[in-house]
């Protein structure tokens, strides 16, 4: 690796579609493969958000776990359910929630807040994004904690299916990667894309089954199995709630990866030499 | 080792103003059509570096002179990898090592130690790199124990020491600077220029923007001058 960081070789003939789908490809296998340089500077993020303050980073955990347990019992009674029952299922889906709604909310961000390292040296685009993702997996560990409580209240967890947890927080972290490569480059060029995001996100928070149980909405199902928020959620919430590994979420999941993959990989094939001059 | 080739290179930015950086101009234009669709098109462009070319072998030192604005700097960034070519072509062999602006990176909020390893990373030196360096970095700094408290208690001349102490702890193959590098007060700047001079000798090419004749007479060996992005002229230096 330290023999290609020691050779430059740009070329305006590289646009090409098979140059460029190869810089791209490299952009992004180098991107993920300087760990300690995206986990440097993701926890860097993460310290100089919380520092000079005596909680640190588990303000993270202080206040989400403060927000879940206001909705927890507040929702419970409105919506006439058992605390014991409803209070998991927020704790969850919100925690999820906060993972990937952030996720893209600081993708639209992820070149501008590097502005100054990108104008100034090479380094790969994928590592910027891989630094948010960091960033986000750090927070998640934090709100990890409040399910230890939560669960004490869940008698019908099916533990075995635990194992596919890691993997689901893989898949959404990998998903969060290339989002934040496509949603990076498009909000660096036009700067009203955050905004607009933004407000999706708010109204889908509403939209998604987080608050309100799937099964309130029996009549109307195909809204909520069309809502890729909802699967993202439900890979994780599914197996902690006792439901088992739920597999059409799985597979919905597997095709939106897909999905932002390929987006992912022709933006960067298209505008990768672009965002410098953008930021 | 050391090969710094630049072929016909063109650097253009384009002029990003509001009207074509939103979105709802984009696509009122896409219903509007015509005229308007035309103009936000032809998007005006700067074009700061114009089919430049030259050819630099271990040994080379050249001094890049001009007015402000006549595209040395951008040129300088250029070669450092971090914009793409609008044009033409760069190739470089060797570790590339930039001075343009050594505290980029840094975190007031972060311990002297901390920046240290974020100076380092930007550098693109591996965390285990960074660790062999820290003490002679350290050292070299004389910021003793300054170095665990957050860098904003620093006066800017300690911050420069520290990111000027990063910044040439590195041996540079093909070596990128704005003008020469000054820091501190008398004496720490006296051990400074000998870092400095030690690493410029190190080096194999050096590329230094400068408005001083003194320094390209004493540094460099070739000189271009530059004007609205062009080369207008290219000469060795000789005694």
């Amino acid at each position: 690796m330290s023999s290609r960081l020691n050779e430059l070789n740009m070329d305006a003939q590289h646009r090409q579609f098979f140059p460029a789908l190869v810089l791209a490809w490299q952009d992004i296998r180098e991107g993920i493969a300087a760990r300690d340089k995206w986990q440097m500077l993701g926890t860097q993020d993460i310290k100089q958000r919380y520092r000079r303050s005596v909680l640190g980073p588990f303000w993270l955990t202080l206040s989400t776990g403060i927000m879940v347990a206001a909705l927890g019992f507040l929702y419970a009674e409105l919506f006439h359910q058992p605390v014991a029952e409803y209070l998991p299922f927020v704790a969850v889906g919100m925690i999820v929630w906060l993972f990937v709604s952030s996720m893209i909310n600081e993708s639209c961000f992820v070149f501008s807040e590097s502005e100054r390292m990108i104008k100034q040296i090479k380094l790969p685009l994928t590592l910027y994004v891989c630094r948010m993702v960091w960033r986000n997996i750090l927070v998640l560990l934090h709100n990890l904690v409040i399910l230890i409580p939560v669960m004490f209240l869940v008698d019908k967890t099916d533990t075995l299916a635990w194992l596919s947890l890691p993997f689901a927080v893989c898949i959404l972290a990998f998903n969060g990667i290339f989002t934040g490569i496509v949603l990076g480059i498009l909000s660096t060029r036009y700067r009203d894309l955050p905004p607009i995001i933004a407000s999706i996100i708010q109204v889908g928070f509403f939209l998604t089954p987080i608050m309100w149980k799937p099964e309130i909405l029996a009549s109307r199902a195909w809204f909520v199995k069309t809502n890729p928020f909802y699967h993202c959620i439900e890979i994780i919430r599914a197996p902690l709630l006792g439901g088992g590994i739920p597999l059409y979420s799985w597979a919905m999941v597997v095709v939106i990866t897909a999905f932002t993959d390929l987006t992912g990989l022709v933006f960067l094939l298209r505008y990768r030499h672009r965002v410098a001059y953008w930021v | 080792m050391g090969l710094l080739e630049v072929n016909n290179l063109v650097i253009d930015f384009p002029v990003l103003s509001m009207p074509n950086r939103s979105l709802k101009n984009r696509v009122l234009n896409a219903a509007t059509g015509g005229y308007l669709a035309k103009s936000s098109k032809d998007r005006p462009v700067v074009r700061a570096v114009d089919q430049v070319s030259f050819s630099l072998k271990g040994g080379d030192r050249l001094g890049l002179v001009g007015h402000n604005g006549s595209g040395k700097t951008t040129l300088l960034r250029a070669l450092s990898g971090a914009f793409e070519p609008s044009s033409g072509s760069l190739k470089a062999c060797g570790r590339i090592v930039s001075l343009l602006d050594v505290s980029m990176g840094m975190d007031y909020e972060a311990t002297g130690f901390e920046n240290i390893f974020l100076r380092g990373i930007m550098m693109g030196l591996t965390r285990k790199e960074i660790e062999d360096k820290v003490d002679s970095i350290s050292a070299f700094s004389e910021l003793g124990d300054y170095l665990t408290m957050p860098i904003r208690t620093y006066s800017s001349g300690m911050v420069l020491r520290l990111a000027f102490a990063v910044s040439t702890s590195i041996q540079a193959d093909i070596l990128l600077m704005d003008e020469w590098l000054s820091v501190g007060d008398a004496q720490f700047n006296e051990k400074a220029a000998k870092r400095l001079n030690e690493m410029v000798e190190g080096a194999s090419i050096l590329v230094l923007a400068t408005h001083s004749d003194a320094l390209l007479k004493s540094v460099c060996n070739r000189v271009m001058t530059m004007e609205k992005g062009r080369v207008i002229n290219h000469s060795l230096l000789t005694d």
